[in-house]
């Protein structure tokens, strides 16, 4: 029941930063598994598997964002009738 | 001060014999122990946590004392009571409990204890935030101790228990501020999970309707708003039918009017 020090304002900082872009990774992971559930039409389990090839969280990343960046490429949205964003 | 060196060397000890693996009310047994070994004439040692209003016996050093503090309990008045809300030290003898509490007494009798004293726990914080964990959970208590020695525990002695009092408000301090730490950890991971889910949905709505990270995103609140359904709602049921998403440049917003509909691959 002992805790780590709350430590500096710049120590507060970099946690701060790893945690945020930790989160960043996670959710693009997340998104690559769904695009390739969409592209392999299979369970969300086996996605994760297949983006995980490299057997490394850095390749993970890597094939994560040129997955998302084959979609945003094509990605005709702004072409959506449905879609009210803009 | 022989007493005060070897209470000030188990209280260190205690300190730094902390474990992390080892539960509040372990170590508070821990430390009851500890009292019975070094107060003069001290039988037994039981610690009530007042947890929400209720008490409880968290730490004993003889099974035989909890009864003596379920009847204090039962009674809603006793010593250990009476220190608690008095937050004084409360010292008797088995004469002054006939006359205050004789249902006790017959208790205290049975037992063969003679005197008894009760410290306060005083479960107060500097740090606002380990305050509120410890006003969420109204903790108060005290450290009662047991001797089947007529006249045991002078003056003296009572300052002698005060210093582990003092550490063991610590203890119960820190733990209370650990289970908060702990219930926030936890709600962070549903919303991690959560976030997840929302995320691989994205990606299934990018890749059926051909949009970007942030268009798919909007294209799930405008869904989420259509259908009166959570976002989080929306993503477990796209998540887990990736077909239910009609493909780009058909109505999106009846994604979740198909279950049960699945449909094929659009694998590039």
């Amino acid at each position: 029941m002992t805790f780590p020090q709350g430590g500096s304002e710049r120590w507060r900082e970099e946690t701060a930063l790893r945690l945020l872009a930790g989160t960043r990774q996670r959710a693009a992971a997340n998104e690559a598994v769904g695009i390739l559930q969409v592209w392999h039409a299979c369970a969300r389990e086996q996605a994760r598997d297949d983006l995980d090839v490299t057997g490394t969280t850095a390749g993970r990343e890597v094939e994560a964002r040129r997955i998302i960046a084959v979609i945003d490429a094509a990605a005709t949205g702004r072409a959506d009738p449905d879609a009210r964003w803009d | 001060m022989d007493h005060i060196h070897d209470v000030s060397a188990a209280l260190l000890e205690l300190t730094e014999s902390l474990r992390a693996d080892q539960s509040r009310d372990e170590t508070l047994a821990r430390m009851a122990s500890r009292v019975v070994t070094l107060l003069p004439g001290a039988y037994a040692a039981s610690v009530t946590l007042f947890e929400g209003g209720v008490p409880a016996t968290v730490a004993a050093t003889e099974e035989g004392v909890r009864t003596l503090d379920k009847v204090q309990y039962s009674l809603g008045d006793g010593p250990c009571i009476e220190a608690t809300r008095t937050e004084t030290v409360v010292r008797t003898d088995i004469g002054q409990a006939r006359r205050r509490w004789p249902a006790l007494a017959e208790a205290v009798a049975e037992a063969g204890v003679e005197t008894m004293i009760s410290c306060p726990l005083f479960v107060r914080a500097d740090n606002a935030a380990v305050q509120e964990a410890a006003d969420d959970h109204h903790l108060s208590g005290a450290l009662n101790v047991w001797s089947r020695q007529p006249g045991a525990f002078e003056p003296a002695h009572a300052a002698l228990i005060a210093l582990f009092t003092t550490a063991m408000s610590g203890v119960i301090l820190t733990a209370a501020r650990w289970g908060r730490a702990q219930a926030e950890a936890g709600q962070l991971l549903v919303a991690l999970r959560t976030r997840d889910t929302i995320a691989t949905a994205k990606g299934i709505v990018m890749a059926r309707r051909n949009l970007t990270v942030d268009e798919a995103f909007c294209w799930l609140t405008e869904v989420s708003q259509h259908t009166n359904c959570k976002i989080r709602e929306i993503a477990r049921v796209i998540v887990a039918d990736p077909g239910l998403v009609e493909p780009g440049g058909q109505a999106g917003g009846d994604v979740v009017r198909h279950h049960g509909r699945k449909q094929g691959s659009s694998n590039p």
